[in-house]
């Protein structure tokens, strides 16, 4: 027998176990292939920044035409509701009350200081949640602008030469936020695959004694590594086409990059997600501390320094180091720009190499903690 | 119980009598001096030489040496903490000694551990296997795990169900204790070892239960394979060709169930006395020389 048909043979035997393993035990298969798709509904549909039909309070404390018509964009937007309010007193009450998400005011003088072309209007937003403020805050600037420049161009008398600011967020044009937080969901989801359900992989052995069966066959640390790998590659991967499906059709980010490097991409994180749970499996050889673990080392920070909801140009630059030697920050940052911006190769290649690192080192030292009564 | 062993067909004697046993144990100390012919033919199994494991400044076992022959039962004895499981666990490679030497089948297993264990079977304390799995599903896997395929696998995982009496569909994590043993020996022996260790492998099974065991293990042994078993059932060691005395790491005793009843004087008059007597003089000597010292 040589050595290399015994690796494949072992290989094989290893494998099938694992797989009948898998398919035995519901609860794993639930968590491997229901939870993402909670998870991508959840988020897709629940943890959403954008602002849609919030009421905004108008009070007008000059009723000439050209103030109603100055407001009027707001009314066309479909992200706010005007809500007209007799006077400041009662708008105040309203936005108090939680029943407004902010105030226009246009003063009594909006007319006559139009005419001296130093026309201003008032708006006051709830502050509470600053991502809806900004957000309102923009669409009532857009509406307003929109209007005054209609009045202008009517009057003929802009002094600015019809020069006027033009404002563009590049990448995710409409400010979505579902745009940024899907691709960052198949992050996710690999992340939760591969660590969570591979942490109790060894561990279980150890518990239950079977690794101590196993290391008195010719059975070699790196065969147990790669057949227990090898099931939830298959679940990951249908994890991943779920992901992809639902952000493209469910959810309509855009795709811009090759989505072949997407799913190579994919695979190579998946792989190091995998690693990280056999590693921490085999490190603490306890099912529960595992599970533990691997919620505590891989998904909390994937979800939280990975920049999935928090831009890591804004966090303390100890956080950014940390998030620098996460997997999930380098596939986090290599999603977004394949889905949002394109395939750029330099990008791709570099997060690629550190991902690869990664799966090389993670597949070493997972052996090394089966080694250590083994060889 | 012991006429198992050489009249396989008689119904089993039913009380344990002393004296039976002590009979028994002579004729086998005789019986063992008669066989060295196959050991010197093929050489002892297993050597052990010097054998030293420390854990820290602890030393488990301490300068350790014993022969086993082809199909010899050796069973390794001593209270908990004796060193006995540390001794096992580096005679089967699951634990690499600090310094000696230790040869298994023919196989230095400093060098070459791998190749030692195409040649061991090991049956662990928890008859460790696959609880979602069925006894068939467990037996092909080990099988696989051992290197074996095609039709070998086929015909060796039908032979050991058949010589276990076991039922291939049956869910294994739901077997009783006795039937899990079974199940584990099976496995253990699907690649035909030339070697079996099993360590404490009645510890929590019925008497009926061991009585089988003990059945199958004589008729192993018979066929030419060796056992090393650790108990700390007494009696049990009484069905062993020689046996082993381990406390604090030390070898105290070593030879024929008959020879080691003589060394531990008169009052041993059974295999438990004997064990207790020989365990305490130890103790004894050792507290004498540290307040000599």
């Amino acid at each position: 027998m040589s050595s290399a048909s015994g690796f494949h043979r072992r290989l094989i035997a290893l494998t099938r176990k694992e797989v009948r393993q898998l398919l035995r035990d519901k609860s794993n298969l639930f968590v491997g292939l229901l939870l993402p798709l909670a998870l991508i509904l959840l988020f897709g549909y629940g943890l959403s920044f954008d602002v849609k039909d919030a009421p905004v309070a108008i009070v007008l404390e000059d009723r000439s035409p050209a103030a109603q018509e100055a407001v009027a964009g707001i009314g066309g937007s479909p992200y706010l509701v005007p809500v007209a309010a007799a006077s400041m007193d009662e708008a105040v009450r309203l936005i108090r009350a939680h029943k407004v998400e902010g105030i226009v005011r246009v003063p009594v003088d909006f007319s006559q200081r139009r005419a001296a072309g130093d026309a201003r209007i008032q708006l006051i937003v709830n502050g509470a949640d600053s991502t809806t403020a900004s957000a309102i805050e923009g669409y009532v600037n857009g509406g307003i602008q929109t209007a005054s420049r209609h009045i202008m161009d009517r009057s003929g008398s802009g002094s600015g030469g019809g020069i006027t600011l033009v404002q563009r967020t590049w990448f995710n044009e409409a400010g979505v936020s579902t745009w940024y937080l899907v691709p960052g969901l198949l992050v996710l989801v690999m992340t939760l695959i591969g660590a969570f359900l591979t942490s109790l992989l060894i561990a279980r052995e150890w518990e239950r004694g079977t690794l101590e069966s196993l290391f008195v066959t010719p059975v070699r640390p790196l065969e147990l590594v790669l057949s227990k790998l090898a099931p939830y590659v298959v679940i990951g991967a249908i994890d991943m086409g779920v992901c992809l499906i639902s952000a493209r059709f469910l959810f309509e980010v855009p795709i811009r990059g090759s989505l072949l490097v997407i799913i190579v991409a994919s695979l190579l994180y998946l792989i190091v997600a995998l690693l990280l749970g056999l590693f921490i499996s085999g490190t603490t050889r306890n099912q529960f501390a595992a599970s533990q673990m691997a919620l505590l080392a891989s998904f909390m920070p994937a979800m939280m320094l990975s920049g999935f909801v928090f831009d890591l140009r804004n966090v303390p630059l100890v956080i950014q180091i940390v998030s620098q030697l996460l997997p999930a920050t380098h596939f986090m940052e290599l999603v977004k720009s394949l889905f949002l911006a394109g395939t750029i190769w330099p990008m791709v290649l570099k997060n690629c190499a550190i991902l690869a690192a990664y799966g090389v080192l993670l597949a070493f030292v997972t052996g090394r903690t089966l080694r250590k009564r083994l060889d | 119980m012991l006429l198992l062993r050489e009249h396989e067909n008689e119904p089993a004697q039913a009380a344990d009598d002393a004296n039976t046993n002590k009979e028994d144990g002579d004729r086998y100390g005789t019986a063992e001096t008669a066989s060295p012919s196959a050991g010197e033919r093929d050489g002892p199994v297993i050597v052990v030489r010097d054998l030293v494991r420390k854990f820290g400044d602890f030393t488990a076992v301490a300068s350790t040496s014993f022969d086993v022959q082809r199909g010899e039962i050796f069973g390794l004895l001593g209270p908990n903490g004796a060193g006995k499981t540390t001794t096992f666990r580096m005679l089967c490679g699951l634990l690499p000694a600090t310094s000696g030497h230790l040869e298994v089948a023919g196989v230095d297993l400093r060098t070459a551990r791998a190749k030692a264990r195409a040649r061991i079977g090991y049956v662990s304390q928890k008859f460790a296997l696959y609880g979602n799995l069925s006894v068939r599903e467990n037996l092909e896997f080990f099988a696989g795990a051992y290197g074996l395929r095609g039709e070998r696998k086929r015909e060796r995982v039908k032979a050991v169900i058949a010589q276990f009496d076991l039922d291939a569909s049956a869910q294994s994590g739901i077997l009783p204790v006795g039937y899990k043993q079974r199940l584990a020996m099976a496995a253990g022996l699907l690649h035909e070892p030339d070697i079996l260790f099993l360590d404490e492998p009645t510890s929590g099974i019925d008497p009926l239960a061991r009585r089988a065991f003990w059945r199958t293990i004589t008729s192993l042994a018979q066929g030419g394979v060796t056992i090393i078993i650790t108990t700390h059932f007494m009696e049990e060691a009484e069905y062993c060709d020689r046996i082993a005395i381990q406390d604090a790491g030390e070898l105290l005793a070593l030879g024929t169930p008959a020879e080691v009843r003589e060394q531990a004087g008169d009052d041993a008059s059974d295999m438990n006395e004997a064990f207790i007597a020989i365990v305490e003089q130890n103790r004894a000597r050792q507290t004498n020389e540290k307040v000599a010292a």
